[in-house]
């Protein structure tokens, strides 16, 4: 797993799946059909483009060998009792995590599993009747039991519409089943998704339609549409539910509901051939007509780290694209480096970020001009994502997210997990109000219209700067998840107070030119909610949507903002707080009444500590060691074998 | 509404053969109570309690269902009754109480007598609120399976429960 997506070996995996089963017990295979009607399934399968099969019981150590010999993964599923109020018998909570246990460890080690699903629709009812919390706190339990028979695997839990609200940052990836009869309705849908999977795959885990009901005709066109946009919007990959029209569920056999992409007796239907061609194209169909792109770098004395942006840039998968790389004035081995690579090297004085970022405005060839920072690397579809995003929309610029690589070190980490990092902040699931300059892209003509980007911001702002006025402009700029970079945090205390020194010089650039979208204390009033960070757990406790009588289909988590209580602590202002009374309460030893102060310091030194303590708690800060789950993609990506990058410093 | 039940927390089961969806249980549940409590109140899209039955200002009780699917139509209602005391009741009986508390100390007796008494006769108030919201909510619910299993309402209320427990019993062999 890396970032938004899923790797096998060095290759990408999107994720081309399909369900199977369940299917009715019999004695000898369990709850799976006979070893050849499997085989005969999964080369089915493997021949029609699909590379993933999802089970909802433990299979069989045979059939995960089928698998492999089909060249198909496995989700595996762990079933037990969700159906019912689980957690109110102790020896039921403890029977099920066994049988969780027993299922994992049936299948530990074994190449063809993809990942295991402990979990998969509680109900809304049962969700609602034990509580949000509790339930969150038992698939996490669950979690660790699966994690502890199979170290190495990926884990996950598969939610549904009617439970969104469940917080399960802990998973390795994101599944959700979700089925919906209109493209636009999956669209946002998915972009919803997405915000909540954060910087984590996203899975479609269930996806289709029931052919008995509206045509097979009906299913296939809903097929094609809903695997496209699945991965158009940037999941890792989608399930199409079912193969075989053949399911057994509670007991009985169901016959009155046809969603196999086969019939009973395995003959193909139209969704066949129509999800097959679907994969075959994803994330992007090539036949599209592509806009020619510019992808431009700027950079001042980033020999460091520009190695590993270019090749990253080189291994872009786009048909038509440019690289300029901007030296403003760089005193290092910059422009050296630069010259190894087939990009189109500018130097100049040094005049600073927004005048560099200009200057390959000017020089650009491309109807798209996406901007990347030399201490950055892109995913291999990063450009497609982006265009994808402009083409499709009326929107001057789009942006993706910016993720820390995972092996950059503790200090690192902790920077990552810290407030004033470069993060989006979005008006909606899909259209944004800020895209840092780590990561973004801009029609060219919009840039050119508005002037281009304020050569006042030397350092930083200038991305915050081009956003308000492009959205003063009347244009709008959206947020495309799949569009994913990796972004080097500062690796020491002393260079992330560095940053922070520059961020806050160019704040009070953009206070003085746009006085009115600050407030009376000098703080930025966003419209939008900020995304990631330290932040996003810091508010009131988010109202949950239930409907009435908990029968909401789409039951969700109020995205609370953050409350100015809790958020007072954040403040530069509290440091100030903290400075004024530490003064009276050392004042006090000489003049006592002021001692009154001495509980009030210790009481805001606490805060800010119990705010810091919630918000490391709350970062998953990767372990480090070769025990970790993704001690070989960390090894990947530090040999740079996957997006041609090394993070050698 | 004259009966009362203790107002603790309390949960019911009654094991359905015929499949209904959630919000026609509720639907019926909430007649059920409307027979006997003029006031009634739904819960609210933010809520995670379904009825409410109030006796007073100061006392109510809230159900909530769930209902688990046991597959062929079978289902297994559970639902959870508990009583709310309104917070103003809570201050008030608080706030006499206190006053009671430090007028023992540092007043006349007889100040601190009647404060005393009157947070007394709030707390008395609100439990038996509480305590007939309850009772109305817990023989709703025992109607409700009354009528599921065609049986009059005189039927013994621990017999029935005993029948509803049997039943998710052998559907717990089952599962």
């Amino acid at each position: 797993m890396r970032g938004k997506f899923l790797y096998s070996g060095e290759e990408k995996l999107y994720v081309r799946g399909v369900t199977y089963g369940t299917f009715r017990s019999n004695g000898q295979n369990g709850e799976y059909p006979d070893p050849t009607i499997v085989e005969r399934d999964f080369r089915e399968m493997a021949a029609n483009g699909l590379n993933v099969v999802r089970t909802y019981t433990a299979p069989p150590r045979w059939l995960l060998d089928l698998a492999l010999v089909c060249g198909l993964r496995v989700m595996v599923g762990l079933p037990w009792e969700q159906h019912i109020a689980f957690l109110d018998d102790p020896a039921r909570r403890k029977q099920i995590e066994e049988r969780v246990r027993q299922g994992a460890r049936a299948c530990a080690g074994h190449p063809a599993v993809l990942c295991y699903a402990v979990g998969n629709e509680i109900p809304a009812s049962i969700v609602r009747w034990h509580g949000r919390r509790r339930i969150e706190r038992f698939i996490r339990r669950i979690y660790d039991v699966a994690k502890s028979e199979d170290a190495d695997a990926l884990v996950t839990y598969v939610n549904y519409p009617s439970t969104e609200y469940l917080r399960l940052p802990f998973l390795d990836l994101v599944c959700f089943n979700v089925f919906l009869e209109a493209e636009e309705q999956l669209e946002v849908y998915v972009a919803r998704l997405q915000n909540i999977a954060g910087d984590r795959p996203l899975i479609v885990a269930e996806l289709g339609l029931d052919s008995g009901r509206h045509g097979e005709e009906a299913q296939a066109v809903s097929l094609d549409w809903q695997v496209r946009t699945a991965f158009r919007s940037g999941c890792a990959g989608a399930v199409v539910f079912c193969w075989t029209d053949e399911w057994h569920t509670g007991g009985i056999d169901i016959d009155d509901w046809q969603f196999g992409l086969t019939d009973r007796e395995r003959r193909p239907k139209a969704a066949l051939l129509a999800v097959r061609a679907a994969f075959d194209e994803i994330p992007f169909p090539e036949r599209v007509d592509w806009p020619s792109t510019s992808v431009i770098v700027c950079t001042y004395n980033g020999s460091e780290t520009l190695r590993d942006c270019l090749e990253g840039i080189q291994e872009l998968d786009y048909p038509d694209y440019e690289a300029i790389v901007v030296d403003d004035g760089s005193t290092d081995a910059t422009a050296a480096i630069a010259e190894e690579y087939d990009v189109r090297l500018i130097r100049t004085e040094n005049r600073g970020l927004s005048a560099a970022r200009n200057t390959g405005l000017e020089a650009a060839t491309g109807e798209i001009v996406a901007y990347i920072d030399d201490d950055a690397w892109p995913d291999r579809h990063w450009l497609r994502y982006l265009a994808a995003g402009l083409t499709g929309t009326s929107h001057a610029g789009v942006g993706g997210p910016n993720i820390a690589p995972p092996t950059q070190g503790l200090v690192s980490e902790c920077v990552d997990a810290t407030p004033g990092g470069p993060i989006h902040v979005l008006l909606s699931d899909r259209e944004a109000e800020h895209i840092p300059g780590c990561n973004m892209a801009f029609r060219r003509a919009a840039l050119e219209e508005i002037g281009g980007f304020d050569p006042q911001f030397h350092v930083a702002g200038d991305d915050v700067d081009i956003c308000w006025r492009l959205r003063d402009a009347g244009w709008t700029l959206g947020f495309s998840p799949g569009a994913m970079v990796w972004h080097r945090r500062r690796s020491s205390i002393r260079a992330f107070l560095g940053q922070q020194r520059l961020y806050g010089r160019a704040e009070a650039l953009l206070e003085r030119k746009w006085p009115e979208r600050y407030n009376m204390a000098g703080h930025v009033a966003w419209a939008g909610r900020v995304y990631g960070g330290a932040l996003g757990g810091i508010g009131r406790r988010p109202r949950i949507y239930y409907g009435t009588w908990g029968t909401g289909l789409f039951q969700s988590a109020d995205l609370a903002r953050p409350s100015v209580v809790a958020a007072l602590p954040l403040l530069p202002e509290w440091y100030l707080v903290i400075l004024g009374l530490s003064v009276c309460s050392i004042l006090g030893i000489f003049w006592h009444p002021l001692l009154v102060a001495l509980p009030l310091f210790v009481l805001a030194v606490g805060t800010l500590l119990f705010h810091a303590s919630a918000a490391g708690a709350r970062a998953s800060l990767a372990p480090l060691g070769a025990d970790a789950p993704w001690a070989d993609t960390v090894e990947a990506i530090h040999r740079g074998d996957a997006c041609g990058c090394s993070l050698a410093a | 509404m004259t009966r009362a039940a203790v107002p603790w927390r309390r949960e019911r089961t009654i094991w359905s053969e015929s499949w209904q969806a959630p919000a026609t249980w509720l639907a019926s549940l909430e007649s059920s109570f409307k027979a006997q409590s003029s006031d009634v109140r739904r819960g609210g899209d933010y809520d995670r309690w379904d009825l409410q039955v109030r006796a007073g200002g100061l006392g109510a009780a809230r159900v909530r269902l769930a209902v688990e699917e046991h597959g062929q139509g079978r289902q297994l209602l559970r639902h959870r009754v508990w009583p709310r005391t309104s917070p103003v009741a809570i201050a008030v009986v608080a706030a006499l109480g206190a006053v009671a508390v430090v007028g023992g100390f540092d007043g006349p007796w007889y100040v601190a007598a009647i404060l005393g008494l009157l947070a007394a006769a709030v707390a008395g108030r609100t439990l038996q609120e509480c305590a007939f919201a309850t009772d109305v909510c817990l023989s709703g619910i025992e109607a409700q399976l009354a009528e599921l299993e065609g049986l009059g309402p005189a039927l013994d209320h621990r017999l029935r429960l005993a029948k509803t427990a049997a039943a998710y019993a052998q559907e717990r062999g089952d599962a």
